[in-house]
């Protein structure tokens, strides 16, 4: 059982509790059969106060941009009376509070069972039976209120109002997840001498239903919390959106005195997403291992020295994915769809049903095929041990059109697609570690590394106007999600150089340039900067980074034990844009870091005056279109960090002391996550994805805390 | 044995899943199959429900954006609009999926077993005028497309698809026969005005007819008399001279029977406040004798955010506020009561301000359209004067110099310097900087313009006045001034302001703009009467291209004596420093490649 309540990052915002529970129990029924049943539960509730807009985390943030200097939260610095502190009425949180703008409120009380039942029907042969049900059950309340901000009249010490919302907003989502998965198996294990099988024959299903209603009103009075059928305008059904899995699966294995390792395994797996003569599937998959270290030559060389332990391993499998993007269940069914657009007609709105297009009997199961091989070590008695592993997936049966059938636009439909495109995953996976003892130190060290490159592979008959467009649009077996720009070249330094410079660098005949500005690369040399200088600059801008590594360590001496993480990545670019890089984008502030940093005039009355030069072209209302902020490496960097992820400190007392009393063990120990980070990126952190840099940052958090056992 | 008989009968077990596949047949919640729909009213009635939310095309005001583009508005919302040309494709149509689905509906209402014959052919009526309809949007922005008729393609694997290929037609076979179909249909469609003008009657077919033969008659005429017609050799662009007549006497025969209906007429409930009365007429639903079709909301179900985006700042309901404003062009060309030239008087012959005593007091005797239309400094919206206010200004060694302030700040004096509605000329949101405000489908209604609620006014898209207009033009074309002249006055007379007495072409084009501004017709009429490109020329401070503002101050200077007394600045807004420029190649949208890959017979426009 236990339990959890953590505030949330914003200061009085509210945050988040959670209460666990769990139970295990084991029977055996007889020596043959056994049972056992378990059940978890939680109860988790998310509050904070009411606010404008989908995402009531994010105003607070955007106010860290919006809410110039210049302004007070407080009008005449009375609590009582918020004021307008920039365009955007909701950027104050001053009023952001339970009391002036409302709750709101979202729990999930959820429960698992799972049965499980294993009887033995003679030796080596088993059966199991699993059976788990799953409910998740949500409800959330949100109410915004009306609001007003004010003003102050010196002369009359009076606050009017300079600002009104007369729009509440009250919304309810009710529902649940639901999902009843069962699994049957049959397994048989025999070794005969050096000879060892097992084998497993299998049945699973999975069912999900996902009901849910969201209501909508607008309360009368801020003080009425409750839906009233006469203020309710909005009342969706979604419907059970029933999902429906069953696969059948077989796997056998063979090992010959633990040298030699085989293992075929397949699946037939249905999904309801399918039409009927196309829902069924067929998943193989073999893989084989070697371990040449138990080999008699192996043994008797001096290898056997070296290496204490060496391993050959390969696998080979395809599986299948009906996760197809741009199908929905049911595309395969013509006919009419309700509640889709509608008008008012008659003096009344009439829900409207939309005509369906063409049914989809031309798609199927998503194959991806999926290689590995790869090689275990260890040397020096085990001290040193190490895997590498190359893998491979490519995916078939990606979604396209077959472009090369060409139905007149006029038909009114286009075909459906079908499987033809497919992409690739490539990489190298690498993992080392040495641990040790020295007298009472005991010690690991480890590092590991993963270089993961994704390819965009086949297109259905692709096809190009010339040798540029094959250059810079396709996608045929090439690195996929490829981030192109213009690359930077400095910036110019004097008005004399802007002059005098021979490349159109802003498409005007460098009439907007200022010194500081940005100078682009002429790449292929026509003396004019445009689309045609665009070269790829960097890697994918919103997802894991290509390469990934950590090191990990650990020491235990004595009673004292402290391990250690670090983890970072490379080969991931983030887009610094909007109000990082927009000189006072919408009428907003811009980081101190780059204010700070950029060319100006010592004397910004006097144009004469000398120009400070600086990282970043001069601030100019207004100028977010001009060459400066164009794509290019300028602006798009290519992020490398590492982070001390974990670290965990602890002092276990010795038996000695321990004996006289109940306890078996007491351990205490200090612990912290994300304490420290080096990137070259500033004023961000590296993890995010947000380009304009609101994006929280990963949580530094420190643990104190014991063990006890009795 | 005992192990035996148990392995076989978990095996058995196992494989009896295999039964279980109709576990993986599931149904849906809400498709409904061709059967389903064609065997009830009810839901039929949704499908043509579908079809009138999906025809929405051009200027409206669902999207204040299009009001910036021509020269009736500019966006005040943030900063500059560097836009100055026209995009190959501005309010360009191609929706052959619509036409399909419309076809598939006629199919099915023609065999439909549930519904008695009256019925039957109202919604026959309605689907072909909905056809109709987006055809005429196709050709008023490309010119002659391929005309389908009632098919429904269907393709199988192996057909020749050359049979699917249909080419575009000419302008004018696409102009006839949306035309016949609306000759058809008239009688299949009831005679009495449908609720709040939401669907197709009688009337709105024979004003379509209309509407759609001055269209062609203009273009016969005025592009023929171009120094260069557009057209192309087959005809797709360019309908010949000689057709114009026959167009605009089945425009002229068609307007008049609308005119002579007795269902509709131009709407006096006001005569002694015909400002107020000229904007009941458009913008206020019930007791509506003006309107033959529009595009009806209503909440809750439907609603749009017109009144919720440009409702002046000191009006406003909820955060959203003034993110258009007409200009100063489009107030000019209201003519005074007893004046054709419209120029508002801000200076006099020897460049001095002239002063007023009320900001108001520069439109007295203006057109009460222009009341109907725009919001002016000092005029008068949900009982509360609307305020503009620029700045201050006071002489300083015989210059005038001013001083304004963040809105709603006042002076040491408590005088007002810079209004909260403006205008400015800074770059921010929610702050006007033209000196007017819509009034034309603003909403009166409580809460219109919050965000929870929204605004139920409708876009009319055929009136009673366009009827009167429609016969004015196609009477002058066909030389019968005496004609043309009574439908002329007939509109100024609703006005309130002074008829005419002789008739020229001038008049008629300015009568168009100042009675249907924001009305989806102003880019459509300088586009077929070939004005569109000396209209918008491109020339920068034109007064016809560039877009101009007009800025009030309050004379706050106490040892002058006009103390108190405002003045007004003309001057072109920052938020557009581009003059609107049209050139030949925008009086046809482009073909889209796309479309010509895919049909080979399909040929591109000129100038493509």
């Amino acid at each position: 059982m236990g339990n959890l309540n953590q505030d949330a990052i914003i200061v009085n915002y509210g945050g988040f509790t959670r209460t666990n529970v769990q139970m295990n129990v084991n029977a055996n029924i007889t020596d043959k059969l056994r049972v056992g049943a378990g059940m978890n539960g939680r109860v988790e509730k998310r509050v904070n106060p009411g606010v404008p807009g989908g995402d009531d985390y994010w105003l607070p943030r955007f106010g860290t941009y919006r809410n110039l200097p210049t302004r007070r939260p407080f009008a005449n610095d009375n609590p009582n009376y918020p004021t307008l502190t920039s365009t955007e009425a909701g950027t104050n949180f001053a009023w952001l509070t339970y009391d002036l703008s409302g709750r709101f409120e979202d729990t999930w009380r959820v429960v698992q069972l799972n049965f499980d039942a294993e009887y033995e029907i003679a030796d080596g042969l088993k059966a199991k039976a699993l059976v788990s049900y799953y409910l998740a059950n949500q409800r959330m309340d949100n109410q915004e209120y009306t609001y007003k901000l004010y003003g102050y009249n010196k002369d009359t010490d009076t606050y009017p109002v300079i600002f009104e919302n007369t729009n509440p907003w009250r919304e309810r989502r009710q529902g649940y997840n639901e999902e009843i998965t069962s699994n049957i198996q049959l397994s048989y294990n025999k070794k005969i001498g050096d000879h060892s099988i097992a084998a497993i024959l299998g049945a699973e299903t999975i069912k999900r239903d996902t009901p849910t209603t969201w209501v909508h009103s607008i309360p009368t009075s801020n003080a009425l919390h409750l839906i009233d059928y006469e203020t309710m305008d909005t009342y969706d059904d979604t419907g059970n959106n029933t999902q429906a899995r069953l696969g059948y699966l077989g796997r056998f294995n063979y090992d010959y005195a633990g040298k030699y390792l085989v293992e075929f395994s397949g699946r037939y797996d249905g999904s309801w997403k399918f039409p009927t003569d196309q829902r069924w599937g067929f998943f193989p998959s073999a893989s084989a291992g070697w371990r040449i270290s138990e080999e008699n030559f192996w043994r008797e060389s001096k290898l056997s020295n070296t290496f204490s332990d060496f391993k050959l391993r390969a696998s080979y499998g395809l599986l299948g994915d009906d996760n197809v993007s741009g199908y929905s269940a049911f595309d395969y069914l013509g006919g009419y769809t309700y509640k889709n657009g509608g008008s008012v007609i008659d003096g009344k709105y009439t829900i409207g049903t939309a005509p369906r297009g063409l049914p989809v009997t031309t798609l199927s199961w998503i194959k991806a095929k999926i290689f590995d091989v790869g090689v275990d070590a260890s040397f020096l008695k085990g001290k040193l041990s190490g895997s590498f592993d190359y893998f491979d997936r490519l995916r078939t049966g990606l979604p396209a059109s077959k472009y090369d059938i060409l139905l007149p636009s006029e038909v009114g439909f286009s075909l459906p697609q079908e499987n033809l495109n497919s992409d690739r995953h490539r990489g190298y996976d690498l993992l080392l570690k040495w641990s040790d003892k020295v007298n009472e130190l005991t010690y690991s060290i480890a590092a590991n590394a993963t270089y993961s490159r994704f390819y965009d592979w086949d297109r259905y008959k692709p096809r190009f106007s010339n040798s540029w467009n094959v250059y810079r649009n396709s996608i045929v077996e090439r690195y996929g999600y490829l981030n192109w720009g213009l690359q930077a070249d400095g910036q110019f330094q004097s008005w004399e150089e802007i002059a005098t410079w021979p490349i159109d660098n802003d498409r005007q005949g460098n009439k907007t340039l200022r010194p500081g500005d940005v100078k682009y690369k002429d790449i292929n040399g026509d003396g004019v900067i445009n689309g045609m200088d665009e070269r790829p600059i960097g890697y994918r801008q919103d997802s894991t980074p290509i390469f990934n590594y950590g090191f990990n360590f650990s020491f235990l001496w004595k009673g004292f034990d402290l391990a250690f993480d670090l983890t970072g990545g490379a080969m991931n670019t983030w887009y610094q844009e909007w109000e990082q890089r927009n000189p006072f984008h919408d009428g907003g502030n811009n980081p101190q870091y780059y204010m700070e940093n950029t060319w100006r005039l010592a004397d910004i009355w006097d144009a004469n005056s000398e120009l400070i030069p600086g990282k970043y072209p001069m601030l100019l209302i207004g100028n977010s279109s001009h060459s400066n902020y164009w794509n290019s490496t300028f602006w798009k960097k290519n992020v490398k960090y590492l982070k001390l992820r974990n670290l965990e400190f602890g002092y276990s007392l010795p038996n000695s002391l321990l004996n006289r009393t109940s306890i078996s063990d007491l351990r205490f120990y200090v612990a912290g996550q994300n304490l420290f980070g080096l990137t070259n990126l500033i004023g961000v952190d590296p993890e995010i994805n947000d380009t304009n840099g609101l994006a929280y940052p990963t949580m530094r958090i420190v643990n104190v805390g014991l063990t006890l056992k009795f | 044995m005992k192990i035996k008989n148990i392995f076989i009968a978990l095996l058995v077990a196992l494989f009896s899943l295999s039964s279980c596949s109709d576990f993986l047949e599931r149904e849906p919640d809400k498709i409904l199959s061709d059967d389903q729909i064609f065997s009830d009213a009810i839901m039929i009635k949704s499908v043509l429900s579908n079809f009138y939310g999906r025809i929405t095309w051009g200027q409206h005001i669902d999207d204040s954006y299009s009001y910036t583009i021509l020269d009736e508005a500019a966006k005040t919302d943030g900063g500059p609009d560097n836009r100055g040309g026209f995009e190959d494709d501005r309010w360009r149509v191609y929706d052959y999926s619509l036409l399909r689905n419309l076809n598939q509906f006629l199919k099915g209402v023609r065999a439909s077993t549930v519904l008695d014959n009256a019925t039957q052919k109202q919604l026959e009526g309605e689907a072909r005028f909905i056809r109709a309809w987006l055809y005429f949007n196709m050709v008023r922005g490309m010119g002659g497309m391929p005309i389908v008729g009632d098919e429904v393609f269907e393709y199988t694997p192996g057909m020749d698809i050359t049979a699917l290929q249909y080419p575009r037609s000419t302008e004018a076979e696409l102009y006839d026969y949306i035309i016949s179909e609306c000759d058809a249909i008239k009688d299949f469609l009831p005679v009495d005005p449908s609720v709040r003008a939401a669907r197709a009657t009688k009337w709105a077919a024979l004003m379509l007819k209309a509407r759609a033969a001055v269209y062609a008659g203009s273009l016969a005429n005025y592009n023929n008399k171009m120094a260069s017609p557009i057209k192309t050799s087959g005809g797709e662009v360019g309908i010949p001279a000689n057709l114009a007549q026959g167009y605009y006497q089945i425009a002229l025969t068609a307007a008049e029977d609308v005119i002579k209906s007795g269902k509709y007429e131009l709407q006096l409930s006001k005569p002694d406040d015909r400002g107020r009365n000229f904007y009941e007429a458009l913008s206020v639903k019930e007791n509506n004798k003006e309107v033959i079709w529009a595009r009806d909301y209503k909440y809750p179900g439907q609603t749009n955010g017109f009144t919720q985006s440009n409702i002046p700042p000191s009006h406003a309901e909820d955060i959203d506020r003034a993110y258009a404003g007409p200009i100063l062009n489009l107030v000019e060309d209201f003519e005074y009561i007893n004046d054709r030239d419209g120029a508002i008087k801000t200076k006099d012959a020897n460049g001095n301000y002239i002063f007023y005593d009320k900001p108001e007091d520069a439109f007295a005797n203006k057109d009460p359209r222009l009341w109907g239309t725009v919001i002016y400094p000092g005029a008068v919206f949900k009982g509360t004067p609307v305020v503009l206010q620029a700045g201050q200004k006071y002489l300083e060694n015989g210059v005038w110099k001013f001083r304004t302030s963040e809105p709603g700040v006042t002076d040491d004096n408590k005088i007002l310097i810079t209004s909260v509605n403006g205008p400015t000329t800074t770059n921010n949101q929610f702050i006007n900087k033209t000196g007017f405000f819509f009034r034309k489908f603003l909403d009166e209604t409580p809460s219109a313009s919050t965000r929870g609620r929204r605004s139920e006014m409708w876009f009319p898209r055929f009136r009673f006045a366009e009827a009167v207009m429609i016969a004015a033009e196609a009477a002058y074309e066909l030389n019968q001034p005496i004609k043309s002249l009574t439908y002329l006055n007939m509109i100024r007379e609703r006005a309130g302001i002074q008829s005419l007495t002789s008739v020229t072409f001038n008049d008629i084009v300015r009568e168009n703009r100042v009675e249907f501004a924001f009305e989806d017709h102003r880019y459509w009429d300088l586009k077929r009467w070939r004005l569109a490109d000396k209209v918008w020329n491109g020339v920068q401070n034109s007064s016809t291209a560039q877009q101009w503002a007009l800025f009030p101050y309050l004379v706050n200077d106490p040892s002058n004596p006009n103390n108190g007394k405002w003045v007004f600045d003309k001057i072109a807004t920052h938020m557009s420093p581009n003059p609107r420029n049209f050139e030949m190649k925008n009086y046809y949208n482009f073909i889209d490649q796309g479309w010509i890959n895919n049909n080979p017979k399909i040929v591109k426009n000129p100038y493509q």
